[in-house]
């Protein structure tokens, strides 16, 4: 393959993943984590999906009602997953920033735990009677992981369709 | 030139004598054997006369427009270059927006994913809620303590639960 | 760079023009090699020896003019008279004229010769790079073509 074709391919790849990272970032439950590529390399998870696409699966899934008005009403889902191979200090500092900058936008604490070396935050926006967004943050010796869900979201519906989905809290 | 010794030999020096080739020495021994020789004489001025007529022979009849367009070489040669290196940029910039359209619209756009694409995302939803689920086993202990232990008991296993509660309690 | 360009126009155009014009005999394709080989030095300006610049010119500007007099032959044979011949322009009461036109009746590489030696003034170097000559080739066929000339002159004169 020339270089024109892997230019070609790569800024069609970029474009492609920044007409969606665009589209959410308009939302009022977006949240920008910073840049720990620079420290930590390359996510070992990083996950964007549109909300056209959670559509889509809330329509795939006509046997659970729930599970497709929970995700008919979501607009994205990020996460970005770091190895941290014990060196937490700039996953953390990034986590404070993420905080601070949160708690100026009015974003609402639900969790906070501070242990050393480790610490977990979670974070609402709430609109009226609705979620607007969630964020969890969560470093520790092994991983950071930056967790934004966007949309309208209903926790009871949330908590349902964790069950549908099956999910197993040890990875 | 009956008495030269070579015409071709004169011949030579004639040239050289055009040439600016002889020395003093040389040339005064020409000029000398011209002056024996009328024919040698005779060749010899007719050479200089014609050298001298030719030597101002150059055309002199050059067009001023040439002078001009000569000396917008640089400036036309270098704009063609720029055309054809900005047609050839601007050619990659729209190939790339094209193909990246294309697969915008197969991904975001109106058409619809295909079966693969959903299986993807569900897996990556799943992911995505193990992770959600696990950050919040963390804090369940914490949120025992807070809001206490019966409460807190359903939400070690679903803790996404835990910030549905938890939420409503910070609607209260 | 382009300064250096402007300036090597300034210097070397009435000479490459007036190459063109004795090999081609026609001021428009004379305009045309002249405008050609400086484009040429423009797009070349970099792997060009700067202090060679003037021979390169006039051998690029010899070779397409020659180029151009070859296809202009294959077309033109047939109408080729004596039009320059000396007897008809011994008529003529210009001594220059004459001359101009009894040098493009000369042969290759004598025409060349004659403009570049004795009518530009040109070093035997410089000559015998833009013809791709060695010297004794230049000095020998340069002194055929001013013998044909001086013969051709003879003719003419009362």
């Amino acid at each position: 393959m020339n270089k024109w074709m892997i230019a070609v391919l790569t800024a069609t790849l970029s474009l492609s993943a920044m007409a969606q990272q665009d589209e959410l970032e308009e939302l009022p439950g977006y949240v920008e984590f910073g840049e720990l590529k620079s420290v930590y390399g390359e996510p070992k998870v990083m996950i964007n999906i549109g909300g056209t696409l959670l559509n889509f699966m809330g329509a795939a899934s006509k046997h659970d009602p729930e599970a497709a008005a929970l995700l008919k009403n979501l607009q994205g889902v990020r996460i970005n997953v770091y190895s941290t191979e014990g060196q937490t200090g700039p996953a953390l500092e990034q986590l404070t920033k993420v905080k601070n900058m949160l708690q100026e936008q009015d974003w609402e604490p639900i969790v906070q735990v501070r242990e050393t070396g480790e610490e977990v935050q979670i974070f609402m926006k709430v609109d009226g009677e609705a979620m607007q967004g969630l964020v969890v943050m969560a470093v520790d010796g092994d991983e950071a992981v930056f967790i934004n869900i966007i949309g309208m979201i209903d926790p009871s519906q949330l908590a349902e369709v964790m069950e549908q989905f099956d999910v197993a809290v040890d990875l | 030139m009956n008495n030269s010794p070579d015409k071709s030999s004169w011949e030579e020096k004639i040239n050289a004598l055009l040439d600016g080739e002889l020395n003093e020495e040389q040339a005064k021994s020409l000029w000398a054997a011209a002056e024996r020789d009328s024919a040698l004489d005779g060749a010899i001025n007719e050479a200089v006369e014609l050298h001298r007529v030719v030597a101002k022979l150059q055309f002199n009849d050059m067009p001023r427009s040439l002078g001009r367009k000569l000396r917008q070489i640089p400036r036309q040669t270098s704009a063609h270059e720029r055309s054809g290196f900005l047609q050839l940029r601007w050619g990659m910039v729209a190939a790339t927006v094209l193909v990246a359209l294309m697969i915008t619209v197969s991904q975001v756009g109106p058409g619809e994913p295909s079966e693969a694409e959903i299986a993807q995302g569900r897996r990556d939803f799943n992911l995505t809620l193990t992770y959600l689920a696990r950050a919040s086993s963390r804090t369940s202990s914490q949120i025992a303590s807070n809001i206490g232990r019966g409460f807190s008991a359903p939400v070690t296993r679903h803790t996404v639960r835990v910030i549905s509660d938890q939420f409503k309690l910070n609607r209260e | 760079m382009r300064r250096k360009f402007q300036k090597w126009v300034e210097s070397y155009q009435e000479d490459v023009w007036s190459l063109a014009r004795y090999l081609l005999q026609d001021a428009s394709e004379a305009e045309d090699e002249t405008q050609e080989a400086f484009i040429k030095l423009w797009n070349q300006r970099k792997t060009i020896d700067p202090g060679r610049i003037k021979p390169w010119l006039l051998k690029v500007t010899r070779n397409a003019c020659l180029d151009r007099l070859r296809r202009r032959r294959h077309i033109t044979d047939v109408q080729t008279g004596d039009s320059h011949g000396p007897v008809a322009v011994a008529q003529r009461d210009e001594m220059g004229r004459w001359l101009k036109a009894a040098i493009a009746d000369l042969e290759e590489p004598y025409r060349s010769l004659v403009v570049l030696r004795d009518v530009q003034q040109h070093s035997y170097e410089e000559v015998a790079r833009i013809t791709d000559l060695n010297m004794s080739q230049v000095k020998v066929y340069l002194h055929r073509a001013r013998k044909q000339l001086r013969e051709q002159l003879t003719e003419i004169r009362p």
